[in-house]
């Protein structure tokens, strides 16, 4: 079961990335099938983004004190934070070198679709500038962003889906109308090259 | 970071997480962890792409890598079925024009092969991953042993087995005994000529039909009234799972092999077509249209979910297949398991599918079914309604060469193995006319009025029928009826063995003994039948005389029932009425109170579905105890409904019976199950 931490108490978080890990496959209690099947595969030194997995005690602990986390968790994840982000030379909220994260759930019993995800946590109006930056690709950075809002809004601040949906659906009409409007461009300036190849011959 | 934590907690206990869980049996304390891990992105453009992928065919077993994959695209959108997802070999993007994984990024494909074989050597069993390419490099983000359907299971096992990956006693762990349910069930016929209106992807076997539905209610309140829906969706979604529980089958327009449609189905066994793109479906207006045509909610249709085609109306269904795979496994679990598996069979089609199945014997033979048929149930009638013993004869004598004809058959079905046979057990009322008409039909057969007759009837109604006039009490009230069943069984024997020539044996069962004398009155009767059928026929007889344990006190009282030569030859638990007696709980009016006590979790199952370990376990303990102390290596078996339940049948096997009886289609499931309980014994044991 869990190891006691430095300080005394209940180890609550296990860290993992290629070539090592804290837990192991035989830990789906604590880390769920999931958590504990990246630390195993991390150990086989598979190529797993670096991570690392919060307890199910902790999740007790959370609804045991009315839905509140640990206040002592925070520093913990903050660590860990650093740690992974230094991994892949990123920093959480750094602007220029974002790191992003994705936030799963993950029991012991598989659970498929039935409990909450997060992407693309860590993307906010500064950050996904520096993405933008890094991928060389705006669409992708602002699309992630978009689809960050969607989750975040959706399961932490708990607004309906549907309109987010609604915007999109209205978005992608426009993009539509925009596409068609640049294919049409494209065809008269083709058209309008093959004009002046006409007119030199 | 913080909120996105605290959010992920708070849903393990959203209402659909809550659902799901009570559905699967699932603790509510187990709680869920949280995985925070960098992002990697599948849709950083066309060398970029994320995917879902079995190191084996989920579906069939095969050993080929098998899997679906989007380019350009994030994990979620995989699994959503919102695209329709491109296969990851050439070999099953031939069908569908598709460009497939292996092709489009080589090197990529090249090394999520290789991590195959590693996972499955580390894990032993077929791995489910979700992986994702970014910018060409592969990442993995989950494994876990895949589900999988029965077939695939049962491939699956015998053939790591073969490439010396688990051992057979391994194989024979692998395979869940209740899931062979789906194997023993039709499939459609493929010679009968079909009316084919769509074709999608063959996403969980199994074929069914059943009327049209678009809503997941709609599903559960037809069900509830026993008609057969196929729920019919674009594409399904977490809050459809009861919906599809409901379903005979499941059909989608969208979505692929790994849709939630086909995962969620493959997991329950119910049949599923996905991705039937060719199908319009408008829920909302109820239709679904396929070509010029146009269902309605209601109509007939049948999928088969082996090679995802969709017919109008009912189809044809053939028989299950029980050879290849499926018989090599119960192969290895038969010289694996220590307990025998008799069937429950009343009647000769029941032996013979049973025989098929695999039975060893008949734990059971109620011999009371035998009685509503309808051309007997007037004279049982006669029999029970007569005021005499001479007027009992007179009917009875009518009965005995109905009796001796089925055991004949059942025996020479059963031909060199056990059947045993129980006599009359249930109350007298439940053969009695409830409608004038009927009533007057036996008055006038016996000769007498039908105020008088009505007299009669009342006299033999009781207020608590099921701890009333039944089992062993009514033949020590009419021996008669106990001697007329005896001849018949022997009578029986004697013809079916000069029809086989193999000698029969067999067993007969005093049902409802409390006290040793009950059993002793009622084998002296048998005994003497016995004696005076061997002396009309010349034939010894060769027969067992046991007792069924169903009674608390019978359990205590073993030693004393088992005890000395005249004493019980063996024992055999009725655990449906050993439950109902020893909880006081009658089982007809069980539900609602079992519902109530499971929601406030005095228990956990449904102790007539599996045995209640600690209670009415130790009175099996304690019955098996006593009998074999008074008569050592007493023969023990069960013959309850939990005798085809796998929880249970662990229990019997470290309680150390020696034979379990449940029905026909639970015969391969209990021989598995008794197999399994073996293994874990030995194991505990080493």
């Amino acid at each position: 079961m869990a190891q006691p931490g430095s300080n005394g108490k209940k180890k609550w978080l296990y860290g993992f990335s290629p070539g090592h890990a804290e837990g192991s496959a035989a830990m789906t209690e604590l880390l769920g099938g999931k958590g504990a099947n990246l630390a195993e595969m991390a150990r086989l030194g598979l190529p797993v983004p670096p991570g690392f997995t919060i307890t199910t005690e902790v999740c007790s602990a959370y609804f045991a004190a009315g839905e509140n986390l640990p206040d002592a968790l925070r520093g913990e994840v903050n660590t860990a934070l650093e740690r992974i982000g230094a991994t892949v030379g990123a920093k959480f909220g750094d602007e220029k070198m974002p790191l992003l994260v994705s936030v799963r759930s993950g029991s012991r019993a598989s659970m498929p679709g039935m409990m909450d995800t997060i992407l693309n946590l860590g993307l906010n109006d500064k950050t996904v500038e520096g993405l933008a930056a890094i991928t060389g690709d705006q669409r992708f950075a602002f699309d992630s962003y978009r689809r960050f809002i969607q989750m975040y809004g959706d399961v932490v601040l708990g607004v309906d889906n549907g309109v987010f949906e609604d915007i999109l659906e209205n978005f992608k009409n426009l993009n539509g109308l925009f596409r068609r409007y640049r294919s049409r461009c494209r065809r008269l300036e083709r058209h309008h090259c093959r004009l002046q190849r006409r007119h030199r011959a | 970071m913080w909120g996105a934590i605290a959010a992920v907690f708070s849903s393990w206990k959203n209402p659909r997480a809550l659902s799901y869980r009570s559905l699967h049996d699932i603790p509510e304390d187990w709680g869920t962890a949280v995985t925070v891990q960098v992002m990697v992105f599948g849709n950083l453009g066309e060398q970029s792409a994320t995917g879902v992928a079995f190191t084996r065919n989920p579906s069939t077993g095969e050993n080929q890598l098998f899997g679906e994959f989007l380019p350009n695209a994030q994990g979620e959108d995989v699994v959503a079925g919102i695209r329709t997802p491109q296969p990851l070999t050439a070999r099953g993007a031939a069908e569908s024009g598709q460009t497939s994984l292996d092709v489009l990024m080589p090197d990529a494909f090249a090394e999520l092969s290789r991590i195959f074989g590693r996972l499955e050597r580390h894990y032993r069993d077929m791995q489910d991953v979700e992986f994702t390419i970014q910018l060409g490099k592969l990442w993995l983000l989950q494994t876990r042993s895949g589900k999988r359907t029965t077939e695939a299971a049962l491939k699956i096992s015998v053939d790591m087995a073969a490439e010396g990956l688990i051992t057979r006693d391994e194989a024979v762990l692998r395979v869940d005994p209740s899931a062979l349910d789906q194997l023993l069930h039709p499939t459609i016929d493929s010679a009968a000529e079909n009316d084919l209106i769509a074709k999608g992807l063959p996403a969980s076997p199994g074929a069914a039909s059943g009327e049209i539905v678009f809503h997941a209610e709609m599903a559960e309140a037809l069900r509830a009234k026993g008609r057969d829906v196929i729920l019919v969706r674009a594409e399904t979604s977490p809050e459809d799972v009861h919906g599809m529980h409901a379903a005979a089958g499941v059909l989608t327009a969208r979505g692929g092999m790994t849709s939630h449609a086909a995962v969620v189905a493959r997991g329950m066994g119910r049949p599923c077509v996905s991705g039937a793109g060719t199908l319009k479906i408008d829920a909302n207006a109820g239709t679904m249209r396929a070509g010029a045509r146009t269902f309605r909610a209601g109509d007939i249709i049948t999928i088969d979910g082996g090679n995802g085609r969709v017919y109008a109306g009912k189809a044809k269904m053939r028989a299950p297949e029980l050879s290849g795979t499926f018989a090599t496994i119960m192969g290895w679990a038969d010289e694996a398991r220590r307990m025998r598996v008799r069937t429950n069979a009343d009647t000769p089609r029941d032996a013979r599918q049973a025989r098929m199945f695999g039975a060893e014997g008949i734990g059971l033979c109620r011999t009371e079914h035998m009685f509503f048929e309808e051309r007997r149930i007037l004279a049982v009638r006669e029999m029970i309604c007569a005021e005499d013993e001479e007027g009992r004869r007179q009917s009875l004598d009518k009965l005995l060469p109905m009796q001796r004809a089925d055991f004949e058959e059942l025996f020479e079905i059963m031909a060199g193995l056990p059947v045993t046979i129980r006599l009359l057990d249930p109350p007298l009322h439940e053969f009695l006319p409830h409608e004038d008409r009927e009533a007057a039909q036996v008055a006038a057969a016996l000769g007498t009025d039908l105020v008088h007759l009505k007299t009669r009837i009342d006299e033999l109604e009781e207020f608590n029928p099921m701890l009333g006039f039944r089992g062993c009490r009514l033949g020590i009230r009419f021996p008669e009826i106990t001697q007329m069943q005896a001849r018949a069984i022997f009578e029986g024997a004697v013809a079916a063995a000069r029809k086989t020539g193999r000698a029969v044996h067999p067993e007969i069962m005093i049902p409802f003994v409390a006290f040793r004398l009950e059993f002793d009155i009622l084998r002296k009767a048998i005994d003497e039948v016995a004696k005076s059928v061997e002396e009309e026929s010349g034939v010894k007889l060769a027969y067992l005389v046991c007792t069924m344990i169903e009674l608390p006190r019978a359990a205590l009282k073993a030693g004393e029932i088992a005890n000395g030569e005249q004493g019980a030859d063996f024992f055999s638990f009725g655990t449906n009425d050993l439950t109902q007696t020893a909880l006081g709980l009658s089982r007809d009016d069980a539900a609602p109170i079992l519902s109530n006590y499971m929601e406030r979790q005095i228990l956990a199952v449904d102790p007539f579905v599996s045995i209640d370990a600690s209670g009415v376990g130790e009175l099996v303990q304690i019955g098996s105890d006593r009998g074999r102390a008074a008569k050592p290596g007493l023969k023990i078996g069960i013959c309850g409904e939990h005798g085809g339940d796998p929880r249970s049948i662990a229990f019997f096997e470290k309680a150390g019976l020696d034979y379990v009886s449940c029905s026909p289609f639970r015969v391969p499931i209990a021989r598995l199950a008794a197999a399994q309980a073996a293994i874990v014994a030995r194991k505990r044991v080493s």
